[in-house]
């Protein structure tokens, strides 16, 4: 047989089995990429002809208001829910493994029960805790003595409001992926350092912490693409439509918004594919740098 | 020192009990208002006083003729169901062919693959819709399943289960005289049984959370996901209007947490191979 007969004979069975997911794939996830930056570059409402205009739709929305606004809260938004979030979570874990085992499961149970909840119900959920006047949460911090929080229409706490929400589902997931990587750390290594005289402080910063290393990268990379991505708890916080969107002055307009917005509130396909170059092109930096700074520490 | 001691011990209880309370408090809320007689103020609402109320209320929701949670549900049950098991059968038998053998290409291809885990979905949303024009498949089922089918992730959790399995049965397979997708249909399916039930039910929660998608595609009120008639209630303000949105979030909370109840571990399995890809 020839080279390629030969080969085919040997491997044939083996491509057409990853044929059905491949098809799909290409389909649905790798043509809609490379489309997409296509797009980007095109001026095109959807109906008509699209027209090449080079970079002009990149120009146009980074210039346009929404486009700072929009990335305000973003980066407002990770700054509170990656750090915040992720200490939460990790204090979590290191309280919940001082259980024993039949409680440690309840409370991992329990922590992680909102995860399974969709954000779309957590955000409806919340709007009405959040509400002046009738919700739980205005009424508590009342009681307690602080007033004229408005998380709903001041924008100076939209932005948390929204972080609240995310959080409250968030930390149950990076609880439940530290709390396993806890338990992976060889019990003898916590043991040892008793036996030298550790106290628990000591036992976290130089046992769990250094060994949870792996875990954290993960939970730090993940939380930063989760949080780029943010869109059902903004748009339902802020009762967007296509008329009305971001909630008052823009303080709940996050960038997925904007993209949907740009695409089939005003047909600007092309401006919105720009927008969600961008936003990809953010997300890939970020995981990039990430992944380069770890294995520049790793490596001293 | 005991005193430190003890009175540390009852704040640890506290905070960890503290946080079991944040964790069901929304759910538990939204079921005593539901379960509340209309009109009794927020800061009594914390347990349910009114059995016969929150039947009303359900019935109600039930009822509706306009946006009918029921009727979404069915829509959310079919779509879901439809994607659930085109996943399965495509995402498994990618994974049996990476998890069991080698060919040229193997590693290229895989982390192909995976790397769509690092996009933002919103990247190929646009161009998703567009492909879904051009295949007429707005406000459809299919238009609702296929796209999510070829899942990285569930691809993910069938290999990581199937590299564990011996290669000798494939050995014993091929003796037997079992073809190549035999092997597959009839050794290494049965025997992923696990990962088919994580793979289910991880792929079932997300795919009736999923919002933006079907707030893409679909137009016609009578193919309405549940995520979209419930965000129709999102930020109703008075009474008789909260209390019907309350019992429509109740309503559309029941099948996670059902699977959650009874199907906790697989569950917990999916979505922590979720986070340690990688």
């Amino acid at each position: 047989m020839t080279f390629p007969a030969r080969f085919f004979h040997r491997y044939l069975k083996h491509y057409v089995l990853l044929l059905p997911f491949f098809i799909l794939f290409a389909i649905f996830y790798l043509y809609p990429l490379v489309y997409s930056i296509v797009i980007s570059l095109m001026k095109w409402d959807g109906i008509h002809a699209p027209i090449f205009v080079d970079i002009q739709n990149y120009i146009r929305i980074v210039n346009h208001p929404r486009f700072s606004v929009s990335m305000l809260n973003l980066g407002r938004f990770v700054l509170i829910v990656v750090p915040v979030g992720i200490t939460i979570a990790l204090a979590l874990a290191l309280l919940v493994d001082t259980f024993t085992p039949r409680w440690e499961k309840f409370f991992r149970g329990m922590y992680f029960f909102p995860v399974i909840i969709p954000m779309f119900l957590s955000a409806a959920i919340f709007r009405y805790l959040l509400s002046p006047k009738v919700g739980l949460i205005p009424v508590g911090l009342e009681a307690l003595g602080i007033t004229g929080i408005n998380w709903l229409s001041n924008p100076t706490y939209m932005v948390p409001a929204v972080a609240l929400v995310d959080m409250w589902r968030a930390i149950g997931f990076n609880f439940l992926l530290l709390f396993a990587g806890l338990k992976a750390i060889p019990r003898e290594y916590f043991e040892a350092a008793r036996v030298d005289g550790a106290n628990r402080w000591q036992e976290i910063r130089h046992i769990a912490i250094p060994q949870l290393e792996p875990v954290l990268f993960l939970v730090i990379v993940n939380g930063f693409i989760g949080a780029l991505q943010a869109f059902d708890i903004p748009w339902l916080l802020s009762l967007s439509t296509f008329v009305n969107y971001g909630g008052t002055r823009n303080g709940m307009l996050f960038p997925v918004m904007e993209i949907y917005m740009a695409a089939w509130g005003r047909q600007d396909f092309g401006g919105a594919s720009a927008f969600a170059v961008i936003l990809l092109a953010i997300t890939l930096v970020i995981t990039v740098v990430q992944f380069a700074w770890r294995k520049y520490r790793l490596a001293d | 020192m005991k005193i430190l001691r003890f009175s540390r011990n009852i704040i640890r209880w506290l905070v960890a009990l503290l946080w079991v309370v944040v964790a069901v408090f929304p759910l538990w809320y939204t079921f005593s208002v539901v379960f509340s007689p209309p009109g009794v103020p927020v800061t009594q609402q914390f347990l349910p006083s009114s059995f016969s109320a929150g039947i009303e209320k359900i019935t109600a929701v039930l009822t509706q003729t306009n946006l009918n949670i029921l009727k979404a549900s069915g829509v959310t049950l079919l779509y879901a169901t439809l994607q659930v098991a085109g996943m399965i059968f495509v995402t498994s038998l990618a994974a049996y062919e990476f998890a069991l053998f080698d060919f040229p290409g193997k590693n290229f291809l895989f982390i192909l693959a995976l790397s769509s885990l690092m996009m933002p979905i919103v990247v190929t949303l646009i161009p998703l819709f567009q492909v879904s024009i051009q295949l007429k498949w707005l406000n459809t089922l299919q238009g609702l399943a296929v796209p999510g089918m070829a899942s990285a992730l569930a691809l993910f959790i069938f290999r990581q289960f199937m590299e564990s399995l011996p290669r000798e049965l494939i050995d014993a397979g091929e003796i037997d005289g079992a073809s190549h997708f035999g092997i597959y249909r009839l050794i290494i399916m049965p025997l992923s049984a696990n990962a088919v039930l994580t793979v289910t039910v991880w792929a079932f929660v997300n795919a009736w959370a999923n919002y933006i998608w079907p707030l893409v595609i679909l137009t016609k009120p009578e193919m309405f996901t549940v995520s979209l008639v419930a965000a129709a209630q999102v930020g109703q303000r008075s009474w008789t209007t909260v209390d019907f949105a309350m019992a429509t979030y109740l309503i559309s909370a029941i099948p996670p947490i059902l699977l959650y109840v009874f199907l906790q571990r697989y569950i917990i399995q999916g979505f922590s191979t979720t986070g340690l890809k990688g």
